[in-house]
């Protein structure tokens, strides 16, 4: 209990000194300025309206200051006993900045608060009450009451009222606890980043696991019945162990260069991205002789997540294509609405022949995998014939094609407007506030969530 | 034995196939008449070749492993299916085992074990990999399968059929008769609506009859 009080005093006159000495610097600051402009060396005093004002500017403003959550978010941790989940994030958007400042600037001035009650309220208590017992003025400017009546209830007023701002710094502090984790706690933004990026890293170890199955696991199986057999029949049938053994060759090396494709992955701790944009991915497939007709229709300002699973939509699309497919132009569609990307390959095929390759059609399931992560979805099949495969749309009956839908992830709100606490504008936020390219959010949407 | 085993072998990788096909063929007992690269080609091969025992990779495109052990099971005079797999910690091997797989060969088992394994499914004289079989079925939670009421000797005689043991042995070890041995199996196996030992045991797990 008295920890408890030490500890929220110990918070409050934390903010009451930065929060005085702000006060100050603001005071003499203002007052040099006016000084110098308006009223001359004696002018006039400083308004305490404007004071105020500029103060609480002041301390938002903190809010900018690098480290300043930091030290905020140690200060909470150590002299507050929240229950909340306090942050400091890697990367500081706006609505981290202006939460930080909100808070900076209610510590103010709850310790000027707490100052205030302790350091006027409580001797003015005491002075008064002195001179109601003692029946005469020891000084103050407030007139001593006559009769015992009113002497002795001035007297219980005080002595109560000065115990109770005595201890305003626990009312304050227990407030304080209670408000920290709205302001210094993950936003709904930081608490989807999160999720959004395990999420794909158990789809990408999924991925993973099923490269090294599907890849090395095949291979190695094969390997080991070959040499079996191989040394089963050694000596009574020399050339089918010799077989045996070009087989183990051929297929080991191969292993090997997956392997090393596969570890070359894990190394750079990242999935297998084509490299640069949807354009590049088109050209590399040109220059390996596929024929791509491509329509590609992009939003100027797409997530980086989902445009990065666009471009490796596209090119598992133009890879299975060109395995698989029959001779002739492979269509490229890329186009988008208000609430979707749409993604289209389709080639043709020959009659008979399927598309998935025969370990089930791992890239084919990778991108309906990616497409869920998205809440989207994947069809592929020959247009209108197969169960699951696309409906019929333009003249692609008969071919083979691939059509994803992600639900659009819509752009960040301009400045000033609020978000409207739709996950789609959530999951922009938290794209956002991942991208490698930098784009900051804008302005504090997320307030309304809370 | 008179009669070499006919063994077909269903498998999409024509190189496991054919190291299977080397090291089967070796033996003078055993005779691989036919291979299937996917789950539908090997049931329509066993109705056409009748092989005793099918090696059946679990894991096929199109019909896998699994529907295709119970499609041939349910042909007239069915074979023995040898589920024959990658990884042991593979979900899809209790999954043929409950279908009625007589027993699982890992593709990494050397060329002796192989061929052991396929004699021993084909006489169905004991339970292949006792370990293995109860490990899987640890790795799953069990089903609450209706309990069969197995009587306590029943219940014994199963647990020695569970770790591997032939009739011969069991009856051995309780000293009783062998025909005493086999009257307690078949009677387990009737009351379980198992097909032969291993689907047995695999259900007396499940259903808590006999100690994991």
């Amino acid at each position: 209990m008295i920890r408890i009080f030490v500890r929220r005093f110990a918070w409050t006159m934390v903010g009451a000194a930065i929060g005085l000495a702000a006060v100050l610097v603001v005071y003499f600051g203002l007052r040099a300025v006016l000084d110098a402009t308006i009223a001359g060396p004696d002018g006039a005093a400083v308004p305490d309206l404007l004071v105020a004002g500029v103060s609480v500017a002041a301390a938002l403003a903190l809010g900018l200051v690098p480290g300043a959550r930091e030290l905020e978010v140690t200060a909470a941790r150590s002299l507050l006993r929240a229950d909340a989940e306090l942050v400091v994030p890697d990367r500081e958007t706006w609505a981290h900045r202006a939460r930080s400042g909100g808070w900076i600037a209610f510590h103010l001035l709850a310790g000027l608060v707490v100052g205030f009650c302790l350091f006027a309220l409580v001797p003015a208590a005491v002075v008064v009450g002195t001179e109601a017992a003692l029946g005469r003025s020891v000084g103050s400017t407030v007139p001593v009451v006559e009769g015992a009546g009113p002497r002795t209830a001035v007297v219980a007023g005080c002595v109560i009222g000065g115990g109770v701002v005595l201890t305003a710094a626990w009312p304050v502090g227990a407030l304080a606890e209670r408000l920290v984790g709205r302001f210094l706690g993950p936003t709904a933004a930081d608490r989807l980043e999160v999720a959004l990026a395990r999420q794909q890293r158990e789809a990408e170890h999924t991925l993973l696991a099923r490269e090294l199955h599907d890849g090395i696991g095949h291979a190695l199986t094969i390997v080991s019945v070959q040499a079996a057999a191989g040394r089963r029949v050694a000596n009574a049938r020399p050339e089918r162990a010799a077989a045996a053994l070009a087989a183990i060759e051929e297929v080991s090396r191969g292993a090997l260069v997956e392997l090393d494709a596969l570890l070359g992955m894990l190394r750079d701790d990242r999935p297998p991205t084509p490299a640069g944009g949807l354009a590049d991915v088109v050209e590399q497939h040109r220059r390996s002789g596929l024929d791509v007709v491509d329509a590609v229709d992009l939003p100027s300002r797409l997530p980086p997540l989902l445009h990065r699973t666009v471009v490796r939509i596209v090119a598992e699309g133009l890879t299975n294509a060109h395995r698989h497919g029959a001779p002739g132009p492979v269509r490229v569609t890329v186009a988008h609405t208000d609430e979707e990307v749409i993604v289209q390959v389709s080639n043709a095929v020959t009659a008979g022949a399927g598309m998935s390759d025969s370990r089930g059609g791992r890239g084919l399931a990778g991108i309906r995998e990616r497409a869920s992560l998205f809440g989207g979805s994947a069809e592929f099949g020959v247009a209108g014939q197969e169960a699951g495969a696309p409906a019929v749309t333009g003249d692609d009956a008969g071919r083979w094609v691939l059509d994803v839908r992600l639900p659009r992830i819509t752009a960040p709100p301009p400045a000033g407007a609020r978000a409207t606490g739709s996950r789609d504008g959530r999951s922009a936020a938290a794209d956002e506030a991942r991208g490698p390219d930098g784009w900051s959010r804008p302005s504090d949407g997320e307030g309304a969530d809370d | 034995m008179t009669e070499a085993v006919r063994v077909l072998l269903a498998d999409d990788e024509p190189l496991v196939r054919g190291g299977m096909r080397l090291i089967l063929d070796a033996e003078p007992d055993l005779e691989v008449v036919g291979e299937a690269g996917d789950g539908a080609e090997a049931v329509s091969l066993t109705r056409d070749l009748r092989p005793g025992v099918v090696c059946m990779d679990v894991r096929m495109p199109g019909v896998d492993g699994i529907r295709a052990t119970e499609l041939v099971l349910r042909l007239p005079e069915p074979p023995r299916v040898l589920v024959v797999t990658t990884f042991e910690h593979d979900d899809y091997v209790l999954d043929a085992l409950q279908a009625g797989a007589s027993g699982f060969l890992l593709k990494r088992a050397g060329a002796d074990e192989m061929v052991q394994a396929v004699r021993t499914v084909a006489v169905g004289q004991s339970l292949l990999f006792p370990d293995a079989v109860r490990r899987l079925v640890r790795a799953r939670p069990r089903a609450s399968g209706a309990a069969a009421s197995l009587t306590a000797r029943e219940r014994e005689v199963l647990t020695l059929v569970a770790d591997g043991m032939t009739n011969a042995e069991i009856a051995r070890s309780l000293v009783v008769g062998v025909e005493t041995v086999r009257t307690h199996v078949s009677s387990a196996l009737s009351k379980l609506g198992a097909r032969d030992r291993t689907q047995a045991v695999v259900r007396a797990y499940q259903a808590g009859l006999i100690e994991l």
